[in-house]
């Protein structure tokens, strides 16, 4: 048996659909609405150990991304406990916190502080990092600037660049030409191979699911319906849409 | 609190840098724009300037300076509650993908204004050469009155950003409530004597940013001590302040990711 890198226990997560208070609209008149609770992740339990490769598939709505987020700290769990061990966190998905008026490289920097690296760190991966997003003299310019594709690159550079433990991997697979999708799927392949890592996909995409993972989890209306090998999870999965 | 030093000490170094950056960007745009800093304040002065001493025939000594000080910290303070308030929603694209304590979006905002303060100050000291202001040593008194300012400001900037999240048009009720308030701290008059008394003197020292700008030029024009009793009151109302929306902010930052 590995070392446990993540333990995710019972966990529950509650968006409240709150109506925003406005003082105009409650001068004029006194309603108290009612917030409305959706629970959108609803009890999930599993443990990832060093060097795994999770694969989460489900439809749209079913809490993947909800889940993902509170593994990566944007907001903890109504209820239950995520146990990172220790491990250094980061999520990747499409169109990451830029600042739109600052420079791609200065990005680099703020995100990579954001991420817990200190600016000599990450002074060592900028080139690395400028390389491998190939925007050539754009990584000057604000990121107002790029297309939606550059940004994407350039995302992916980052996350992937910064090293971090635990990679929480958000649709993003799929990202530029045929090109950069070739490089950062053997990227990925890459960082995957490493044993040190864990990492979570979230994915549509059966084939990726498939080549990259070695468990799947799907999740139905915030909970887990089946965990387990690839092949038989996804083919379950794919009956299951089918009907 | 012990939270809030060990979180400012880990997410200093982002608030510089992210600051650093701003203003970077901000001249970047034009190269006009590092004198905008300066040349904002300054025709607002010249306006209200010959507006107040020509048409209305007011007399404060070295008026210039008088009101230049007033916008100086004013201006500071309205741009600081004011950007609070969207503080949150206006970076939503970050703190929907990594975790940063949700105050350091202030304290890098601070920065930005404190820098521009600073070279408002490096023009204030200008002036006061220029218009031969007998300085002594209670212009150190900026000092601690400094200190007050800003963690004053930072209250009622933590105060607006958790707000802002729940109340929709908290924006525009606040713009009419410091417009209001703009009028009575005395950018261009002196509460004190204007009003009558007593209220000149209650006004003056119920309005915290009023107290404080009449604290900054009696230490900058006229060489006194500002009292020290009422800057410690503000000082100590300021952490409280402080103490309880920092402890808002912590039990709800969970859900403000959610709202936005």
């Amino acid at each position: 048996m590995k070392e446990v890198s993540l333990e995710v226990k019972d966990v529950h997560i509650v968006y409240k659909m709150m109506q925003k208070f406005s003082i105009q609209r409650n001068l004029i008149k006194r309603d108290a609405e009612k917030a409305q609770v959706f629970e959108a992740v609803r009890g999930i339990t599993f443990t990832a150990e060093k060097g795994e490769i999770i694969g989460i598939i489900g439809k749209n709505g079913s809490g993947k991304s909800t889940l993902l987020r509170a593994i990566a700290g944007v907001f903890s769990p109504n209820e239950g406990t995520i146990d990172l061990k220790g491990n250094s966190v980061s999520l990747l998905s499409l169109g990451v916190g830029f600042k739109d008026s600052l420079t791609g490289r200065e990005n680099i920097y703020l995100s990579g502080m954001l991420l817990g690296f200190t600016e000599k760190e990450i002074k060592e991966k900028e080139q690395a990092i400028v390389d491998f997003a190939e925007i050539g003299e754009f990584i000057d310019r604000p990121v107002k600037t790029y297309s939606s594709g550059m940004r994407s690159k350039l995302t992916f550079a980052i996350t992937s660049c910064l090293e971090t433990d635990i990679m929480l991997v958000d649709e993003v697979l799929s990202v530029g030409d045929e090109h950069f999708k070739k490089k950062s799927l053997a990227r990925m392949v890459k960082l995957i191979n490493d044993d040190n890592r864990t990492v979570i996909i979230v994915s549509h995409n059966i084939e990726t699911l498939e080549k990259l993972c070695t468990r799947v989890m799907w999740m139905n209306d915030g909970v887990i319906v089946e965990m387990g090998d690839p092949h038989e999870v996804l083919a379950h999965y794919k009956e299951f849409m089918n009907q | 609190m012990k939270r809030f030093i060990k979180e400012m000490k880990q997410y200093w170094g982002f608030a510089v840098y992210s600051a650093k950056c701003d203003l970077k960007a901000e001249v970047a745009n034009s190269f006009l724009n590092w004198l905008w800093w300066i040349l904002e304040p300054m025709s607002s002065m010249i306006i209200y300037a010959v507006v107040f001493s020509v048409l209305m025939s007011s007399r404060e000594d070295y008026y210039p300076v008088f009101i230049f000080i007033g916008i100086t910290f004013w201006e500071f303070f309205n741009r600081c509650t004011m950007s609070s308030i969207s503080l949150i929603r206006g970076n939503a694209h970050i703190i929907t993908k990594v975790y940063m304590p949700k105050y350091i979006l202030l304290v890098e905002r601070m920065l930005v204004l404190a820098f521009k303060l600073l070279i408002n100050l490096g023009l204030i000291a200008i002036m006061l050469v220029i218009f031969r202001v007998k300085i002594g040593i209670n212009i150190l008194m900026i000092i601690p009155a400094l200190i007050v300012f800003f963690t004053f400001c930072f209250a009622a900037g933590l105060l607006m950003m958790h707000y802002g999240v729940y109340i929709s048009d908290l924006q525009k009720a606040m713009a009419i409530v410091l417009n209001l308030g703009f009028y009575i701290t005395g950018i261009f008059y002196s509460v004190q004597d204007k009003f009558p008394q007593p209220y000149g003197y209650i006004l003056q020292r119920a309005n915290p940013m009023a107290h404080l700008i009449f604290c900054f030029r009696k230490c900058l024009l006229k060489n006194e001590m500002p009292s020290l009793i009422m800057l410690s009151v503000w000082f100590v109302i300021s952490i409280i302040i402080i103490i309880y929306s920092l402890n808002q902010i912590y039990k709800n930052e969970n859900d403000y990711v959610k709202m936005i």
